[in-house]
């Protein structure tokens, strides 16, 4: 459809002057889905070679609640995952692949520091493992092995050798499976243990998920400098694990805290914090 | 295959540093086998359609990328790396991952020793790495257990080469993958039994499956691959020739299961049927260890028999045999020889008859098959044999036309051939059959005639391919003579005359005519429903007309196709077990062959033709016949008017031995039983139906006391005077070579690996495959024309005997059932005789499905169950004649095509009760 859309300006106007945008390798626009952790979500176009920054600051205009960008994941499932380091990066279809991602179907989602990066890879890898089809050895088998894998690390039940063992499955389901769905899966994982290890780590020896996504491997604190007291927290706690006031200030109590984490995004000032389970 | 790879020049890559050959069609892993490389697969069958999905048989390119070398074409010049630390990573944890949906029983699994997955664990994955990816597990839908086989799910590695056969050979559509994903698995859907699902249990899916999930019942607990020795032999049933394994426990001498033989190079496998094989030759063999198999010889005594030493039943057979021969003369003997024996054996029957013996009585059940094909084929070929090879058949022919050949359920992998054929499209189907057979479905063209009007339809279709300036007036002119003779005859048809004869639309017979007429290769296949008529020479003449006037003989593609019926009925032919020839089918009128015969024999030898099997039971009843011998025969079950044959074997005064398997229905009325081995139990040869010459050699050391034929037949030659010293078979196909000219090339040396066909007249002809390719085999080398006029078969339907008896065989079943019944699955598939009605028939008789009735003709009355199908016509009632309790043979006809001495085996007047309503 967009190549059909580009045949059409190209007749119109002539390669030459649609080799005038984008770069030199990458001419021409791209055409992204920006959606998930930013103010502006929606359908766009821009020219290649435009920056990360420039899409998710300047159109996007920024991240939800001016919390901290964390990644973005580009090219849809079987894309990869940027980092913060990357945010200037000229989006092309070199570079991407450069960087281990691709332009692929144009997805670009991008992430806070609330979301759990295994989390995040685990979404994509589920959606390439159901779709499937069951033929190759790989792509059937590796793919829900690494599922399986990366559910045991987001529940507290991760060992060292599963990231030796997630690479070594991400390298044989990617390099030798039948069709380009296989071939892919891993490109999230892959891009996530290359850019974000240490989480992976975290969530293994310390059980410890530092954005407080992996239920009961994180513990919520309210930080009393930042709070106001709004009491939003305590009355959208379903649990009723919130007790204190508005006039006394408020604490989660952590026995009765089931982790679904509605205090911390209802919290109009960012006051609840994460922390490793004492 | 090897012959079309020698005309190529090879190209070449580089693997691991040495230059592979390669040919057009290979792949890198077809090459690379050739050259010795093994690289490990799972899902790979030359014979299938490379489908890359277990990934195992990775090689890596140059530029270090990673590619399945079972689907890739070798580019010349490349170079690859078969094993590179890369590729077998990647194998180890491909392999890992297999496992962990696998469970490891391997210390209690009946495949371990022959477990494609459990080579590849052993050579690949480290102890410690066993279970490393296990989580879990695959789906479990209900497993199947049939008859014959079974399907584990829980061992199941969703490999799908099992429906990769059911769609590439069997094409049965029994399995397809149901489900996606991780959840996907081979499935008859609808939780159907394979049984429903239409499975003909071929078995070749269990054949192919890599591990313990598809496998024969029989090999449950009773041992495992170290203990087995694989034994390479050809199948005992139909005429097609089957190659396949003996897995034998040799410890207990015990046959565990039948296996397709399959190195996996496609050029190292059995030209006549690769892995295929049908229900009866996988699933149908343990009669050889049923217990009714005789193990002692037994000699009646006051009508009863009782156990004897060999020594005391030859001299038994001796005495009495030297009796005879001395009060009453050579031709009171009659010796009925046998199709299920090897040509060695044949030979030296023959050779007993008329050398010991002196008389030419000895004859066989060709004579109730394929004898007026002989007459038929030699008064206008010259040679009464199959033209044709099955593979040019069933790849080079752009029409077969199918006429009175059940093939799918007769000759199961010819069949599944043809099937594949016209799948592909490579070839239009014709079929013309009183019943709506399997192939017929698949035919463009199904012409239903009124059994017994095969020589209407033909020349209908000659009248229009004449009309339509069809005929080939080179090769007439060229090859043939007598086409005015033709053409006189064709001018009193009438082609909607013929149609209305054969019950059949003119468009058909005209269609057909014009469908074979214009093909550029045709190929005429024709089995029991030509020959086994009152018109069976002139059936078989009118398809050698249709096949001459067309050009259709001596190409590719193309001939007169007869199937042969048992394993070596060809080669018991061949081996003169026939009244009127000695071996290689020379006349025993002939001073000069006889010459050569008594020279080589060192006695002298009768000129006069013997009594055809139907006329020595003729001559029995009529007291003419002193002495009888039977070898591996069952005519008081397989002979027309069996009553009429069951009084000539009980006649008084007549000494009767008879050598079998099994106390055969025959069997009982003789005088001295010799227990035979069977053909797992000897080595030896038989001739398929394409004329090809193959090994049978022994898996397990012959049963209780029993010996092989030719060891039986040797002892009585040696009493005799004749010198009989042979130590193997193979002494005796070396005889064969030296007096029978069409086998003078075939000597036991040169069998390996695919047999070799006659004619084969040195030892450095690499035999025949089609036949009259340059001239045909009548004196003069000219085909000839014979004008044909239709006859109605002997009996018709009347007032009295409203409806035709036609017979036929059944997928399960073989002959009188004397192997097929002592299988256990075979008989448990089909345990009794379901005759076919036509719903209107049952419909006005007041018959239900599976009730019992009544069939009476003239000869005989029988009682059996009704299976109401539209397959038959209204008036048309079809039943087999495997069966002991409804023996068709009451029923039918004995009388003779003049020429052949066939019975009208296919046509009889018979009248159907409702049996309930007789009781009432």
């Amino acid at each position: 459809m967009k190549t059909w859309a580009a045949v059409s300006w190209i007749l119109q106007h002539g390669s030459a002057k649609f080799r005038t945008i984008g770069t030199e390798d990458s001419p021409g626009t791209a055409i992204f889905s920006l959606t998930g952790n930013v103010k502006n979500a929606g359908l766009i176009e821009v020219a290649m070679g435009t920056t990360l920054r420039e899409v998710i600051y300047g159109i996007g205009g920024g991240i939800s609640k001016d919390r901290a960008f964390k990644a973005v994941q580009t090219g849809g499932p079987s894309g990869g995952c940027l980092p913060a380091q990357f945010l200037d990066t000229p989006v092309d279809y070199k570079t991407l692949s450069e960087l281990g991602s691709i332009m692929g179907s144009g997805g670009m989602v991008v992430i806070d520091d609330t979301t759990c990066i295994v989390d995040f890879s685990k979404f994509f890898l589920q959606f390439t493992q159901q779709e499937s089809c069951g033929k190759c050895v790989p792509c059937r088998e590796g793919t829900l092995r690494m599922l399986e894998i990366l559910e045991r690390i987001t529940t507290g039940k991760g060992k060292m050798s599963d990231i030796d063992d997630l690479l070594l499955l991400a390298e044989t389901v990617g390099s030798t499976s039948l069709c380009g769905l296989g071939t892919t899966a891993p490109n999230p994982v892959v891009s996530t243990l290359r850019y974000f290890r240490d989480e992976y780590i975290q969530h293994i020896s310390n059980r410890y998920c530092s954005a407080g996504s992996c239920v009961g491997m994180f513990e919520l604190v309210i930080d009393h400098n930042k709070c106001n007291n709004c009491s939003r927290c305590q009355r959208g706690c379903s649990f009723d694990a919130i007790s204190g006031s508005r006039d006394e200030g408020f604490l989660i109590l952590t026995e009765s805290c089931e982790g679904c984490r509605v205090c911390l995004e209802t919290c109009p000032q960012n006051a609840i914090e994460v922390f490793p389970v004492k | 295959m090897p012959d079309t790879l020698a005309l190529q020049r090879p190209q070449y890559f580089v693997a691991n540093d040495r230059e592979i050959a390669f040919f057009r069609g290979d792949t890198y892993l077809t090459a690379l086998r050739r050259a010795g490389i093994e690289i490990p697969t799972m899902c790979n069958d030359p014979e299938l359609t490379p489908s890359g999905s277990c990934r195992l048989c990775l090689i890596e390119l140059e530029n270090g990328k990673l590619v399945t070398s079972c689907n890739m074409t070798p580019q010349p010049g490349s170079s690859i790396e078969t094993h590179s630390q890369n590729a077998e990573t990647k194998r180890q944890t491909l392999i890992e991952l297999i496992i962990a949906s696998h469970p490891l029983k391997c210390t209690v699994c009946d495949k371990s020793g022959n477990c494609d997955l459990e080579d590849l664990a052993y050579d690949y994955v480290p102890a410690d790495r066993l279970t490393v990816f296990d989580g879990k597990l695959p789906p479990l839908p209900d497993n199947e257990v049939n008859e014959f086989f079974m399907l584990d799910y829980s061992m199941c590695i969703r490999c799908a080469k099992c429906v990769q056969v059911v769609d590439e050979i069997q094409h049965c559509g029994v399995l397809s993958m149901e489900n996606k994903g991780f959840d996907v698995f081979p499935s008859t859907g609808f939780g159907q039994t394979f049984h429903e699902a239409g499975c003909v249990a071929c078995g070749n899916c269990v054949t192919v499956c890599p591990v313990d999930a598809l496998k024969p019942l029989s090999v449950i607990k009773a041992g495992r691959e170290p203990q087995f020795d694989r034994v390479k032999t050809t199948c005992v049933y139909c005429g097609v020739g089957c190659q396949f394994e003996f897995v034998v426990n040799k410890r207990k001498n015990q046959i565990v299961y039948v296996d397709s033989v399959m190195p996996n190079r496609l050029e190292e496998r059995a030209e006549v049927n690769g892995l295929s094989l049908c229900v009866k030759g996988r699933f149908g063999t343990d009669f050889i260890h049923h217990p009714d198999r005789l193990t002692s010889p037994l000699i009646k005594e006051n009508g009863e028999f009782r156990e004897a030493s060999w020594d005391e039943a030859f001299d038994v057979i001796e005495s009495r045999f030297k009796q005879v021969l001395q009060e009453h003369g050579p031709d009171a003997f009659s010796i009925l020889s046998s199709a299920k024996c090897t040509n060695e054996e044949n030979y030296l029957l023959q050779k007993f008859a008329r050398a010991a013996i002196k008389t030419n009585n000895i004859d066989h059940c060709a004579r109730l098959c394929h004898a007026s094909t002989v007459t038929g084929l030699v008064r206008t070929f010259g040679s009464g044999a199959m033209t044709n090879s099955i593979h040019d058949l069933t790849h080079d022919a752009d029409v077969i036309f199918i006429i009175g050949s059940n093939t799918t359920e007769a000759h199961p992998v010819i069949g599944v051939k043809i099937k594949q054929a016209v799948v592909a499209g490579t070839a239009r189907l014709i079929v013309a059959d009183p019943r709506k057979i399997e192939l017929a479905r698949m035919a463009e063209i199904h012409m239903q005639q009124r059994p017994g009007t095969d020589i209407a339809l033909i020349n209908g279709m000659l009248k229009v391919i004449i009309e339509n300036n069809l005929v080939d007036h080179e090769f007439v002119r060229e090859r043939t003579e007598g086409y005015d003779d033709l053409l006189r005859e064709l001018e009193k048809v009438d082609v909607a005359e013929m149609a209305q004869i054969a019950g059949v639309q003119e468009s058909e017979i005209r269609d057909a005519a014009l469908l074979y007429g214009q093909a550029e290769t045709a190929a005429i296949v024709y089995s029991m429903g030509i020959t086994q008529h009152s018109t069976g020479t002139m059936n078989v003449v009118s398809l050698a007309n249709l096949a001459m006037v067309t050009g259709n003989v001596g190409r590719e593609g193309t001939g007169v196709n007869p199937l042969r019926g048992q394993n070596n009925v060809q080669g018991a032919c061949d081996l003169g077990a026939l009244p009127n020839v000695l071996p290689g089918y020379q006349q025993v009128s002939d001073e000069t062959v006889r010459q050569i015969f008594s020279d080589h024999w060192n006695t002298e030898l009768s000129g006069v033709a013997g009594l055809t099997v139907v006329e020595m039971m003729h001559a029995a009843h009529a007291g003419d016949i002193k002495a009888m011998w039977i070898m591996g025969e069952n005519p008081a079950l397989s002979d027309p008017n069996v009553n009429k044959v069951r009084e000539a074997l009980a006649t008084e005064g007549m000494f009767l031995v008879v050598q079998d398997l099994f106390l055969s229905e025959t069997a009982k009325f003789a005088d001295v039983v010799l227990p035979a081995s069977s053909f797992a139990e000897k080595s030896g040869t038989f001739t398929n139906t394409e004329r090809r010459v193959q090994r049978v050699r022994p898996a397990i050391a012959p049963l209780g006391n029993s010996q092989a034929d030719w060891k039986i037949i040797a002892e009585l030659l040696r009493r005799f005077g004749i010198a009989a010293e042979y130590q193997t078979p193979d002494d005796i196909l070396r005889e064969v070579a030296s007096v029978t000219p069409i086998y003078a090339g075939i000597t036991p040396e040169r069998l390996e690996p695919n047999g070799i066909t006659w004619p084969c007249r040195s030892e450095e002809d690499p035999g025949t495959r089609i036949l009259h390719s340059e001239q045909f085999a009548r004196p003069g080398g000219k085909g000839r024309i014979i004008g044909v006029e239709f006859q109605d078969a002997a009996e018709l339907p009347d007032a009295n005997y409203p409806f035709v008896l036609t017979t036929g065989r059944n997928l399960y079943h073989f002959h009188t059932g004397e192997m097929t019944h002592r299988s256990k699955g075979l008989h448990e598939r089909r345990p009794y005789e379901l005759t076919e009605i036509n719903p209107i028939d049952a419909m006005r008789l007041g018959i239900e499905e599976g009730e019992k009735i009544r069939l009476t003709s003239r000869r005989g009355t029988l009682v059996t169950r009704a299976k109401i199908v539209e397959k038959v016509k209204p008036g048309v009632i079809f039943m087999t004649f495997h069966h002991r309790e409804a023996q068709a043979n009451l029923l039918t006809n004995d009388v003779l095509d003049p020429y052949a001495k066939i019975p009208e085996l296919k046509v009889a007047a018979i009248k159907v009760e409702r049996l309930t309503l007789l009781a009432d």
